[in-house]
């Protein structure tokens, strides 16, 4: 144990979860720790998430960044950006950085994030083939993106759709494979798909289904000409951002021996199996759980926040454990995803059915509802036994928090009309305290 | 041809009021409209006698219903439109080959009680004196020709002895058989209003059903249906027994009365065996009788209940005795008085629109009569014999005797029982003409010549009401496109016949002054309807003519015309005797209750729609108070066939089935059930009442009995249920069921069914109408919403659910229209975020308010109808919802002190 005024907890990653758990520390512990926070990158933590528009050109890049330097001073927080942690000791609680720095904890947080995912094609290392997971690959794009006429975005999932649409905001004729037949397979049914695609279309994107990339084409000077597919397709370009999903970071945890699954494994107060070891983030694995979206992460860092308050008001271990067992730990939300795109409203939260049945005896298989107009609305709900499990909104996202919270919260409500059409006015019916004041 | 003069209505009227009379019930009330202008609500018009300014929902509703929406506009003849040359030639060129090929007698009219005096004199005239045949038939045989009968054969005048104003003054009214709360609203007004200054008035109400008007009553008696000529044979029995009998007063004024009594003394059973048979306390009974008894001041009205019965004369005669026992005629505040339901039924009945009766009250057998009526207008030939009653007229087309028939201003596909005869009867006629203001009605449908008729607003000419007065239906709206009043159609086809100079009226004051030439013509005051004092009236005196009650014998000394308030104030009647005559009662024929047909079937009007609703129909408001056809059941018998409210039923008698939806009433007796007359295939699928109803008529009057009949009740089962708003008018639809409703700019269908809707093919099919979708579905159509636009403006609706959708009318058809309004909304019907609407039924039509709104009202305090009213405007307007709210009073508050009790 480092002989201190203060415990230390280190952070190591720099990202938007360790951004957030810092604030979380400074509201719940203020003054219990001294904070250090490491990062890989040369920026300090900055909002990832609109790296699109800012591609897109709708916002400057002094926007994204999470806090300034005056709010990490006044806070006492020591930041360290552009030399990344590469060794773990949680024997004597130590980590050294590339530069060789050493640095002591008494509590460690991993949140190292992730990386982009790779399909490992013929030719992915060609200049112009890349990934637009963080700030480095935005500025690498819009430093070449005025010579660049078409490109290809491959995976049509939410980050690779806003690229393709940041892109096509440049005036570049873009692609978007997919390897599944409709866009945000994953969030989306067929028909919110659909509805998309012309969506895309009418922005000028070009979307490619069930497309199974090969391999990438090369021009004179090696930079990349174009991306093959499986079935001889060709589409010319001089970029190609792969946006195929995320591999969670756990290089480091692993080298240290903290146990991983497909992740970090903690537990539902982000406790790894490593005494004073914490994990957060993308980086970590709750149950079976993995995290990409912002929401989960955010109750993660309030989650991990009081547990260090724990820890900064008692000294007894016996005491500590049981206020412990008394703090809320991490609970598994409904996950609703959004679409940022400028003009396309998408709203998906639950679990989608593609093909339920929907014959009225069968009461335990799922049953759906679905709202569509010729302007391009559509809204699909999905029940199993009066429970609300699943919704897909496209065009029209008004009251969507209503749906987040009655799949939540498991409520009892028939498959009816108002609940499709009408969820904030049945919510406010359904409430006691209306009924009280009506 | 000649051009119909244009009515110069100035001197009468001021330059922007016109004063007419409301063309819906027998009371005969005066309105107030402005000219050329149908926007305006009409007012009742303070002067009317009738109302003194009262008016009723359908009269309040009069200009929502006018105009050109829906009329027929121009003759057709074969359907093809032609002019009104060739179709008239047709008409008189079928008629003249009928009669020559076939005789008089093979050539009817069906004429109605919509028709103007005028009209239906020449229509009479031409039959009766120049056809020579007596087939001229009213639609008033369905609900007055009992009182007719049991008036001549009783007083030997078809003449109700009583005025509006005998009802303010008696201390006892009984009602026989009337809902008058819904059917004659401004008279119940009257009564209510004189209960509310005296309440010591006492009402009965004689009726199986706790309708609308029992609320007011001080004793309700809700017999067994068939029960009344032992209930009233007992109460003459009793005031014999009980020595009420006027002696003196029978011993001069009546004959046969000893006879007939003693009769009646020996049938009758004791208190409690009535009490019994009828299926009433004997508590009530009795009271009835003591009132009755100790009561001098008494006015009996009667009305369809008595009428429309296998026994309808003898009831209605016994009515009469009770007050000649009593010499209770003729006098302030007492006295029998028959309530007509049409506006001009009496009118029809003074110049011989019925086929057993000459014009002006003469009697068809008399060949004094006879010789009187032709001779005065110098006819060619005069009907020998009675003509077939409106029943016997369709028997006869059915059996092919009568091969031409023209149906004038009703619908009796509609109306007349055994009403799918009637129309496999017309549909096999060789010639139907029909004159009607309406292009499509169930009847106007079979017509091969059709004859664009004036309505209401048009025409020009009198109407007399129940209690004998006159009144001017003034035109205020020009004769839209080719329409012509009727009175010049049946004149000019005259002409074309060959008696031109016999039908040579210029305007309806001609015929209104041969009229009352004629009703004087040889009266030596032995006919009782005689208006010889209006021969010599000018255009003008016509014009400005003030309602007055028949006989009009003189004017006073500033020239007015002599009303007559009473009639045998004298004690003298119209027989040859000169006294009041008894019958003896003729057997019992009504038909019972039988084993597969366990209901019975009793049938009537609602508050808010007139007839076949070809017109009142047209209202949006008039038809929210119901929007379908139904059947009214009392709660115990729909839980033994496990009904309920809002299902739908079949309803079978052995002429028929309707299929309409089940309606809880516990005011209904138990093993009765009810249903509205207004339906017809128009409105709905299968809900024309009279198809249910046998042709069973009372043997003297004719008048069919339709308020007995036994039927079955079963549940229909549909997978679905849908409302469907559309823009423009739908040929009929096919679904299983369906009912239409307008809705001013939209038309409203309700539909539901069983097979398995294509979407895609309705849409394809509407495409004309809809250019741009929205939807709602739950992929196996439990739930459904639809809707079309074109050009961005919704032109359709519709709401499809396993259940009667809910949805919130009022709401949606002001929205419908806003731009603004979100689709989500649209397609859910109601505002978002809104509270539920569950869709209560509308009380106030006047003022719009809805049962939900009054119930809260009641329920935050208010107790009597003055605060509801001052709360939601609820009956303040014409006051015929008052009843209604008075009940919901009563219901609230008990359910109330249950919740206490609890």
């Amino acid at each position: 144990m480092v002989s201190r005024n203060k415990p230390v907890i280190l952070i190591v990653g720099f990202g938007m979860a360790a951004g957030r758990l810092l604030e979380e520390i400074i509201d719940k512990a203020e003054n219990a720790f001294e904070i250090i926070v490491v990062g890989e990158e040369p920026l300090a933590a900055y909002n990832r998430i609109l790296l699109s528009p800012l591609l897109a050109g709708e916002i400057p890049s002094d926007n994204l960044a999470l806090h300034d330097s005056a709010w990490y001073e006044t806070n006492g927080i020591r930041v360290i950006t552009g030399d990344p942690v590469t060794s773990l000791d949680t024997n004597r609680k130590r980590a050294t950085t590339a530069s060789g720095e050493r640095l002591a904890w008494d509590y460690l947080v991993l949140a190292t994030g992730s990386r982009p995912g790779k399909l490992k094609l013929p030719g992915e290392s060609l200049k112009g083939v890349q990934a637009l997971r963080n700030m480095a690959d935005a500025e690498r794009l819009l430093g070449s993106i005025s010579s660049i006429k078409k490109a290809v975005v491959i995976g049509g999932g939410l980050l690779g759709l806003e690229a393709a649409c940041a892109l096509q905001a440049h005036n570049i004729d873009t692609t978007v494979v997919h390897n599944a037949s409709w866009p945000m397979n994953r969030q989306l049914d067929s028909e919110a798909g659909e509805r998309l695609v012309t969506a895309l279309h009418e922005k000028g994107v070009t979307f490619v289904a069930d497309a199974q990339c090969e391999r990438y084409l090369e021009d004179e000077q090696g930079a990349v000409a174009g991306l093959a597919l499986a079935d001889d397709q060709v589409f010319p370009c001089e970029l190609v951002v792969e946006a195929v999903g995320v591999v969670p970071e756990i290089t480091l945890a692993k080298a240290a021996g903290i146990p991983c699954e497909r992740a970090i494994v903690v537990d539902d107060k982000l406790r790894t199996q490593v005494d004073d070891v914490f994990a957060i983030g993308e980086c970590c694995q709750i149950e079976e759980e993995l995290f990409g979206l912002v929401a989960p992460i955010y109750q993660q860092a309030a989650v991990l926040a009081n547990v260090f308050a724990v820890y900064a008001n008692t000294e007894s271990e016996a005491r500590r454990l049981l206020l412990l067992a008394d703090c809320q730990g991490y609970v598994t939300q409904a996950l609703p995803t959004k679409l940022k795109v400028s003009g396309v409203h998408v709203f998906s939260a639950g679990t989608l059915v593609e093909s339920e049945n929907n014959t009225i005896d069968d009461k335990s298989s799922p049953v759906s509802m679905a709202m569509r107009d010729d302007q391009g609305g559509y809204r699909r709900l999905w029940w199993q036994d009066n429970r609300l499990i699943g919704a897909v909104m496209f065009g029209d996202t008004e009251d969507s928090q209503c749906y987040v919270d009655m799949i939540a919260e498991q409520k009892n409500v028939a498959p009816q009309m108002q609940v499709l059409l009408d969820p904030a006015g049945l919510e406010a019916e359904l409430s006691p305290e209306q009924e009280v004041s009506s | 041809m000649r051009n119909i003069p244009v009515q110069d209505l100035s001197a009468s009227v001021s330059s922007s009021r016109v004063h007419t009379t409301c063309p819906y019930c027998g009371v005969g009330c005066g309105v107030t409209l402005s000219r050329q202008r149908n926007q305006d609500m009409p007012i009742g018009d303070e002067d009317h006698p009738a109302n003194f300014g009262r008016m009723c929902v359908k009269g309040s509703a009069l200009h929502e219903t006018i105009g050109v929406n829906g009329r027929l506009l121009h003759p057709e003849v074969d359907g093809k439109q032609t002019d009104w040359n060739s179709a008239l030639d047709r008409v008189a060129q079928r008629l003249q080959e009928t009669i020559e090929k076939y005789g008089p007698d093979a050539v009817a009219f069906y004429v109605s009680g919509q028709l103007l005096t005028e009209d239906y004199y020449v229509a009479n005239k031409l039959m009766k004196g120049y056809i020579g045949s007596a087939n001229i038939d009213t639609n008033s045989r369905l609900c007055m020709s009992t009182a007719v009968a049991a008036h001549k054969r009783v007083f030997g005048a078809d003449a109700v002895p009583t005025s509006y104003e005998d009802l303010e003054s008696a201390d006892l009214i009984i009602l026989y058989g009337s809902n008058m709360a819904w059917t004659h609203p401004v008279v119940y007004q009257r009564i209510a209003a004189a209960k509310a200054a005296r309440p010591e008035l006492k009402i009965v109400v004689i009726d199986p059903r706790r309708t609308s008007t029992a609320e007011l009553a001080d004793l309700h008696l809700p017999i067994k249906p068939g029960t009344d000529i032992e209930l009233i044979d007992g109460l003459l029995a009793y005031l014999i027994n009980e020595g009420h009998e006027d002696s003196a007063y029978l011993k001069k004024h009546a004959e046969d009365y000893e006879s007939v009594c003693q009769q009646i003394i020996e049938r009758s059973s004791n208190l409690s065996d009535i009490a019994e048979t009828c299926d009433i306390s004997l508590e009530n009974l009795k009271r009835f009788y003591q009132w009755f008894a100790n009561t001098e001041k008494t006015v009996s009205v009667f009305s369809q209940g008595i009428n429309q019965s296998s026994r309808g004369v003898d009831q209605a005669s016994l009515i009469l005795y009770s007050h000649l026992l009593t010499g209770r005629i003729g006098q302030e505040g007492s006295g029998p008085f028959s309530i007509t339901g049409q506006p001009n039924a009496m009118g029809g009945r003074e110049v011989g629109g019925l086929a057993n009766q000459l014009a002006a009250h003469m009697n068809i057998e008399s060949e004094a009569h006879k010789e009187i009526v032709q001779t005065f207008w110098g006819s060619p030939t005069i009907c020998q014999s009675p003509g077939a009653k409106a029943i016997d007229m369709f028997r006869q087309i059915e059996e092919g005797t009568i091969k031409f028939v023209w149906i004038m201003a009703t619908n009796p596909v509609v109306s007349l029982p055994e009403a799918e005869r009637v129309k496999s009867a017309l549909s096999r006629c060789p010639t139907v003409v029909v004159s009607d203001c309406m292009a499509e009605t169930d009847t106007v449908r079979l017509a091969h010549i059709k004859l664009p008729a004036a309505g209401w607003g048009e025409k020009d000419g009198t109407v007399t009401n129940s209690e004998r007065r006159i009144s001017r239906q003034r035109s205020f709206l020009d004769l839209p496109a080719e329409v012509k009043p009727d009175w010049w159609i049946i004149c000019q086809v005259a002409e074309r016949l060959g008696f031109a100079s016999d039908f040579n009226f210029a305007k309806p004051a001609d015929i209104f002054r041969e009229h009352a030439r004629l009703s004087a013509y040889k009266n030596k005051g032995d006919r009782a309807f005689n208006i010889g004092g209006m021969i010599g009236m000018s255009d003008m005196d016509y014009d400005q003519l003030k309602p007055v009650q028949w006989p009009v014998i003189d004017r006073d000394s500033d020239g007015n015309f002599v009303s007559t308030k009473r009639l045998f104030t004298d004690g003298l009647f119209y027989t040859p005797s000169g006294k009041a005559k008894f019958h003896d009662v003729v057997l019992d024929t009504s038909p019972r209750r039988q084993g597969a047909f366990p209901f019975m079937l009793n049938t009537g009007r609602i508050r808010d729609q007139w007839h076949t609703m070809t017109r009142t129909g047209l209202s949006r408001r008039l038809q929210k108070h119901y929007s379908e056809p139904f059947v009214e059941m009392h709660p115990d018998d729909m839980k033994a066939l496990e009904l309920q409210s809002g299902q739908l039923a079949s309803v079978s008698s052995p002429q028929g089935s309707c299929t309409v939806r089940v309606s809880e009433h516990d005011g209904l007796r138990k093993g009765d059930v009810f249903m509205p007359i207004h339906w017809s295939d128009s409105f709905a699928s299968a809900a024309r009442t009279d198809t249910l109803v046998a042709a069973i008529c009372d043997p003297i009057s004719g008048q069919p009995a339709f308020k007995q009949t036994p039927v079955e009740i079963k549940s229909v089962k549909v997978r679905w249920q849908a409302i469907l708003l559309f823009s423009i008018r739908l040929p009929l639809p096919g679904n299983d069921y369906w009912a239409y409703r307008a809705l001013g700019d939209w038309h409203m269908y309700i539909l539901a069914g069983n097979a398995r809707l294509d979407i895609k093919q309705m849409k394809k099919q509407w495409r004309k109408q809809c250019d741009q979708w929205a939807e709602v579905d739950a992929g196996d159509q439990a739930m459904m919403r639809l809707v079309g636009s074109r050009q961005g403006r919704p032109t359709l609706w519709m709401a499809l659910h396993e259940e009667m959708p809910q949805w919130n009318e009022d709401w949606l058809l002001d929205a419908i229209k806003n731009p603004e309004t979100s689709m989500r909304a649209l397609l859910l019907g109601m505002p978002l975020g809104a509270r539920l609407n569950k869709g209560s039924a509308q009380i106030c039509t006047c003022n719009q308010v809805d049962e939900d709104r009054i119930t809260e009202a009641i329920s935050k305090g208010c107790s009597t109808v003055e605060c509801v009213g001052k709360k939601t405007r609820a009956g303040t307007t014409c006051g015929s919802c008052i009843p209604e709210i008075r009940k919901l009073l009563t219901r609230v508050n008990s359910d109330e002190q249950e919740e206490v009790l609890c």
